[in-house]
């Protein structure tokens, strides 16, 4: 396509407007399924390029999302295929299921990142610092271990803790919602 | 019958796996973990939203306003006009429960009774189903606390007998801590020391009952809500530390120390509800449920133990005092004790010593660990060494460079003892009396300092943190009244020093000056601790300068910052 045109860029914009609403959830898909951050780096980078090159066959009226996890899905399972004798990859039958739940899950997506705020301030101070030494310092679990003087593995309990407790106060909220 | 453990054991693998940390056999226990079991597929799918979700979005980190206690207040409200609820299967998908729940009427941007009516619903809603799930009774025995720590702990009875990393279930019987001390943590990171006698059952992951002794909960954000049932009270946490004690006769008492908590009393047909603040306490009594406000004693309770060093800690502060006299600096030391600035060992004060041709010489004390060593400070007669890695007094004053007795004089005196007639008497600082039962005191004297050894501290009691060094320093009025008569106007200098640095200092100390308090915050980087004082440039005669209650501050280490 040449991104010159009246009609590309018009195509684009409305392409990035779509993207933002749903990258998020399709990255999550591909995460899900290949359980490691850089692997799902490299797949989501590929989806967009492909998602791109294909959005003008794409049906207005149905989920940009939805269209966007479908090229997600096969891009992800052919990098699966590639590297399947030097990664650690699910079953066959275990992958099918976590894509299906998966899938299902982006429809609340929306409403889990608007209610993760308000369980953000439900943090104790010292777990919102190591949430955000992890995700805005972009430290790993490993090197927050470290600069504390503590157990990698001691760690990761106390994160994945914290990411309970998060999850926790957002079905209880989705629960008062009625969601 | 769902393992918790499992649960915390997916979150944690999904986290690794997500940062690439996982080993081959994690992998196949996170495989193993999601065959099979939508829900804990589920779960999976959510956290690598949750992942991605606050990876990609800095700004929801802007707002950091305190828990919203509403929804708690609410739950112990509700919690006081329950009746019985019918408990679904513990089996169930928890998908299941939240279709069991109606959905309250919703209208927004309204302030109404309706609105308030609304609100309500949704709280009683959402505590039904939390009732539900946190509160039900367990049909199977389910794991849900592991023994972490235990000092000379002894079971009783049939029901029970743990060792060190021993899982802990939920149960129908109730388990009897004969001796020692043990401490649970939960798997929702609650952490229970339990004294022994004690008596309790653990319920679930969220509560436990106790049925006599003392427990003292510390309970984390993750753990919220985490509930204590004796006799007569329900005690539910709200983000807290707190003790509760039931006595023989069945009395209970609630001390906050931390935070606050919700306490429920009496039967289901007559029941009332309080908040219960930080550094209050309540007593309620076992024949007829009567409340009444009691003091909070905040060292009541064993918080921290540490099997490795035997140290039971109350949350009373070190006392520094106790630790010259060879204790642990919880009343442990030796009255009348001090250190021989010759040997560095710990000695009676049997006779009286002068020390000459010291001056500057760091003794270590190699029997306490908690004493890097002493010396004798003389700025005119070369560089003062206050530690064993060599740290220098710079600045330190040019004194007489010596020094009478042992080091430490009547330190502390053992609560149940009265104080030596001769060598140990008791002295008088702005009208109290040191050195006499519960009020300890170093006798400092002229030209004598001492570092302390704050990171050996810190290795004994690894979940302590040390805040402050606290105390009072002056001339003992009962001996030098009679030196003043006659004329004679001694002075003295205070240093204190953390790591080499000086942070605190009173130069020119006279009798008129009374008790000075001396207040020191410590950083948890700080290696020594020295308290030194010279003779202000006029001899040490008359020099009786004594810190009285000479205490190190300690905290509880919140278990993220470790």
């Amino acid at each position: 396509m040449d991104p010159e045109t009246p009609e590309n860029i018009k195509l684009s914009s409305l392409f990035f407007r779509h993207l933002m609403d749903s990258e998020d959830k399709i990255f999550a898909f591909i995460l899900a399924i290949v359980h490691s951050d850089a692997d799902a780096k490299d797949i989501m980078q590929e989806t967009l390029v492909t998602m791109w090159q294909q959005f003008s066959r794409f049906q207005s009226d149905s989920s940009f999302t939805a269209w966007g996890i479908g090229i997600a899905k096969n891009l992800t399972y052919t990098y699966l295929r590639k590297h399947r004798t030097s990664k650690m990859v699910f079953s066959t039958e275990l992958l099918e299921e976590i894509a299906q739940v998966t899938a299902e899950t982006t429809e609340k997506h929306d409403y889990w990142s608007e209610q993760l705020r308000e369980c953000l301030k439900k943090l104790e101070k010292n777990e919102l610092d190591l949430i955000k030494k992890r995700y805005i310092d972009n430290m790993t679990t490993r090197s927050i271990a470290l600069g504390l003087g503590i157990s990698d593995h001691k760690m990761y309990y106390i994160m994945a803790n914290i990411h309970r407790a998060l999850q926790f106060c957002i079905h209880r909220s989705s629960l008062t919602e009625g969601i | 019958m769902e393992n918790s453990s499992n649960k915390i054991r997916l979150y944690k693998l999904a986290l690794q796996a997500f940062e690439d940390s996982l080993s081959e056999d994690d992998f196949l226990e996170l495989q193993s973990l999601l065959t099979d079991n939508p829900v804990n597929q589920r779960r999976y799918a959510e956290m690598a939203f949750l992942f991605t979700t606050l990876k990609n979005s800095g700004q929801l980190f802007k707002s950091e306003d305190v828990l919203d206690m509403a929804v708690w207040k609410a739950l112990s409200e509700y919690e006081m006009a329950a009746q019985a609820i019918e408990i679904p299967d513990a089996h169930q998908d928890e998908q299941k429960k939240y279709q069991d729940v109606a959905t309250p009427v919703k209208e927004k941007h309204r302030i109404s009774r309706l609105n308030i009516f609304t609100l309500v619903s949704s709280a009683a809603i959402l505590l039904l189903a939390l009732l539900c799930m946190k509160f039900g009774p367990s049909r199977q025995s389910v794991e849900v606390a592991t023994l972490t720590d235990s000092i000379n702990a002894k079971w009783a009875g049939d029901t029970g007998s743990f060792e060190d990393g021993s899982r802990v279930a939920t149960g129908n019987e109730n388990l009897f801590l004969d001796k020692g001390y043990i401490e649970l943590l939960f798997d929702n990171q609650a952490k229970v020391t339990i004294e022994a006698p004690a008596e309790f059952k653990i319920i679930s992951e969220e509560q436990i009952q106790l049925s006599s002794g003392r427990i003292y909960v510390t309970v984390p954000f993750s753990a919220i809500g985490f509930m204590v049932t004796t006799a007569t009270a329900k005690v539910i946490d709200l983000g807290t530390e707190f003790g509760v004690q039931v006595d023989m006769r069945g009395d209970t008492e609630l001390h906050v120390v931390k935070g606050k908590t919700s306490l429920i009393t009496g039967d289901k047909m007559n029941k009332a509800s309080q908040l219960v603040l930080e550094k209050t306490a309540r007593r309620i009594r076992y024949d007829n449920s009567s409340v009444s406000e009691i003091s909070c004693q905040e060292d009541m309770f064993v918080r921290e133990i540490n099997p490795e060093t035997s140290f039971v800690w109350r949350g009373q502060a070190l006392d520094l005092a106790d630790v010259v006299v060879g204790g642990n600096g919880f009343g442990t030391g030796q009255k009348s004790y001090g250190i021989d600035f010759n040997s560095g060992q710990l000695r009676a004060f049997d006779k009286r010593i002068d020390y000459r041709d010291l001056a500057n010489k760091f003794v270590p004390v190699p029997g306490n660990a908690f004493i890097d060593g002493i010396f004798i400070p003389d700025g005119g007669a070369g560089e003062v060494t206050i530690s064993s890695t060599g740290l220098v007094f710079q600045g330190c004053p040019d004194t007489g460079g010596t020094s009478v007795e042992l080091f430490g004089c009547c330190g502390w005196i053992p609560r149940d003892k009265e104080p030596d007639p001769i060598l140990c008497r008791d002295f008088l600082l702005d009208n109290v009396q040191y050195g006499v039962s519960g009020a300890s005191l170093i006798g400092l004297w002229g030209n004598r300092g001492i570092t302390f050894n704050l990171e050996a501290m810190r290795k004994a009691m690894p979940e302590i943190e040390i805040k402050k060094l606290s105390s009072l320093y002056g001339y003992a009025q009962n001996v030098v009244k009679a030196t003043k008569d006659t004329g004679n106007n001694p002075k003295t200098d205070l240093w204190v020093l953390l790591d080499g640095e000086v942070v605190f200092s009173r130069e020119q100390v006279t009798i008129e000056d009374g008790a000075i308090p001396v207040d020191v915050e410590i950083d948890p980087s700080n290696h020594f601790l020295s308290i030194i004082a010279t003779d202000g440039s006029d001899s040490r005669a008359n020099d009786w300068v004594l810190l009285a209650r000479p205490q190190l501050e300690l905290e509880s280490k919140d278990y993220r910052d470790m």
